[in-house]
């Protein structure tokens, strides 16, 4: 994947910019405030109509003006496509080679990033939801029916939820529960045996970039913690169902499921001890890294081709050491977008990049 | 303007409908004060009339200007097999496939705990006793395929058992999480032939 060129209106604190790419690393480079994050929250826009910062799509919108949109060229597989977004007035719109799309859905995998942020620490130090949220994010960028079940997970537990809170006192409760429980076994099955799959692949794909990020110093591993009693992989919808039944009780007194692949984490470990719980800054951070780098990796195995990357803020976090290793993975065909406020670091490599000068909205 | 009031009245009615925000209200409403009277009269007396004589058929919960409705009275339909739906308009999506010949039942909606709505707020206690007082061979239940729907038909299934010699379910060629309004006739017509034993 290639973004070619892109063409900002209206978007957070730019006016208007047009700007054209480099194939390989493009760096942004401009003091603290300049809009250097919102340029790449703009190319994040372009592969999922949402922002991966803000959680309103208004806030995008240049303060007092009434619309934003982002125009870009892409190539996939050498072939280009024009997408054009745009919001207004509420509603978001996107055009694809000029024609509208009905829904925003038919716009996934024409333009596929994988981002890297500072808040990803969060992957390695936060709650089991980032870790969730990190295995369904890439199921539901390259499995349209994960996506699907993933929704009617969430929508059952959330209806079975209620039914536990709220309808305790009616008679009906047994019967009701019991058809949520014959629905959660059928779908959270199927949540846990792709999650599983996907984290086959994941795995050995984070432990080789990890490798290479330290210098074949430090060996990752990821684990797939599960809830259900038992052996995972020989699961069967009747073992979950026996499952749920045996937590019946504690789900009634507690007013919600506990039991099922919603409440499940992802443990990382270094050399066999938790990231999570021993592992230092820099380390978590590398870490974080290397899932990302993973996520690339699993992505250009199942499309055929890498993601656009996005590396924001990641160089000041890193030592001499890791930030030449991350420099040199990226710079094998991968599409990078990297920001930082001195480019110095990168001048100090024999690397070529383009770099673009950001202050105050404008690339100068 | 004088009567401003007896125009944001009319928005404010209007903003009741489902899809209708207040800007299509708003236009709606001009649209309607620009109307003669005389076509204005009429629309309110539509309005008025299918409140005074719609009801619901005390048999298969339809909606009938007749008690009970001319589906239950069709003496050429089967008293064999039953078709269980969640809304009106999916009576007519299923008629309009001509492939069912048997008789209907709606629920009025679909289990949601989410909503507030239980089995009690829908029509699933008409439905047991009809069961067990007629002669029923076979109940289709052709809910949406949503989570909602899905659920619906397992809890009747749940209740139905013994009562009935086949319980089915509408086969999927439906649009995972769409909804029967939607499917075209032939989609129906395939999923009513296909459909599964429970
Ligand atoms: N909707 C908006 N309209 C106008 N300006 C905005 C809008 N949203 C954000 N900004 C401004 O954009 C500026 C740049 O933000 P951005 O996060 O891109 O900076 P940055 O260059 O990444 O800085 P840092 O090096 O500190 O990370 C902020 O100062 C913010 O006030
Ligand atoms: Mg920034
Ligand atoms: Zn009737």
């Amino acid at each position: 994947m290639r973004l070619e060129r892109i063409y900002l209106q209206n978007f957070t604190n730019y006016a208007s910019q047009d700007c054209m790419f480099g194939e390989n690393i493009n760096v942004f480079q401009g003091e603290n405030a300049q809009g250097k994050s919102n340029f790449l929250d703009a190319i994040y826009y372009l592969s999922r109509a949402c922002s991966y910062r803000h959680n309103k799509d208004k806030e995008l919108m240049r303060w007092e003006q009434p619309y934003f949109r982002i125009k870009a060229i892409v190539s996939q597989k050498n072939e280009k496509h024009t997408i054009t977004l745009t919001y207004h007035e509420g509603k978001k719109t996107v055009l694809l080679d000029e024609t509208p799309l009905q829904s925003l859905d038919q716009l996934a995998g024409t333009f596929l990033t994988v981002i890297f942020s500072p808040e990803d620490l969060a992957l390695v130090k936060g709650s089991p939801d980032h870790r969730r949220k990190f295995l369904d994010d890439e199921l539901i960028q390259t499995d349209r029916q994960y996506a699907r079940e993933l929704y009617r997970y969430k929508k059952i537990i959330q209806q079975r939820n209620h039914v536990l809170k709220t309808m305790r006192q009616r008679y009906e409760e047994d019967d009701l529960l019991q058809v949520y429980d014959d629905q959660l076994a059928v779908c959270g099955l199927f949540i846990l045996q792709r999650r599983l799959a996907i984290l086959d692949k994941l795995n050995p794909l984070a432990a080789k970039a990890h490798d290479q990020l330290t210098d074949g110093k430090e060996k990752l591993s990821l684990r797939y913690l599960c809830n259900l009693p038992g052996d995972v992989c020989g699961l069967t919808e009747k073992d979950y169902l026996k499952a749920l039944q045996e937590r019946r009780q504690e789900d009634v007194n507690r007013g919600y499921s506990t039991l099922g692949p919603h409440r499940d984490d992802l443990e990382l470990t270094i050399d066999g001890h938790s990231a999570k719980t021993y592992g230092s800054q820099g380390q978590q951070r590398t870490v974080a890294l290397s899932l990302k780098m993973a996520e690339a990796d699993y992505i250009q195995f199942h499309e055929g081709e890498y993601p656009v990357l996005l590396l924001d803020d990641v160089l000041s976090e890193l030592d001499g050491t890791r930030r030449e290793s991350l420099l040199r993975l990226v710079n094998q065909n991968i599409q990078t977008f990297i920001t930082c406020t001195d480019a110095e670091d990168m001048r100090s490599q024999t690397l070529h990049f383009e770099e673009f000068i950001i202050k105050d909205g404008k690339i100068i | 303007m004088q009567n401003v009031k007896a125009i944001d009245n009319l928005i404010r009615q209007l903003s009741k409908l489902p899809g209708i925000g207040p800007k299509t209200a708003q236009r709606l409403a001009y649209r309607i004060l620009f109307m003669s009277e005389e076509s204005v009269r009429q629309m309110a007396d539509a309005l008025i009339e299918v409140k005074e004589t719609i009801v619901e058929c005390e048999i298969c919960h339809n909606l009938t200007d007749i008690q009970p409705c001319a589906l239950c009275r069709d003496v050429f339909r089967s008293d064999d097999i039953l078709c269980v739906l969640e809304e009106p308009k999916d009576v007519l999506s299923i008629e309009r496939s001509g492939k069912f010949k048997g008789r209907y039942h709606v629920l009025h909606g679909s289990i949601s705990p989410m909503e507030n709505i239980g089995p009690k707020d829908l029509r699933i206690d008409q439905l047991v006793r009809r069961i067990e007082t007629g002669h029923f061979k076979e109940v289709i239940l052709a809910t949406n395929p949503s989570v909602e729907g899905e659920a619906t038909s397992m809890y009747i299934a749940r209740l139905l058992k013994g009562k009935v010699d086949h319980i089915s379910r509408l086969a999927h060629g439906l649009p995972i999480g769409g909804e029967l309004e939607y499917a075209d006739e032939l989609t129906l017509g395939y999923a009513l032939e296909g459909r599964k034993d429970f």
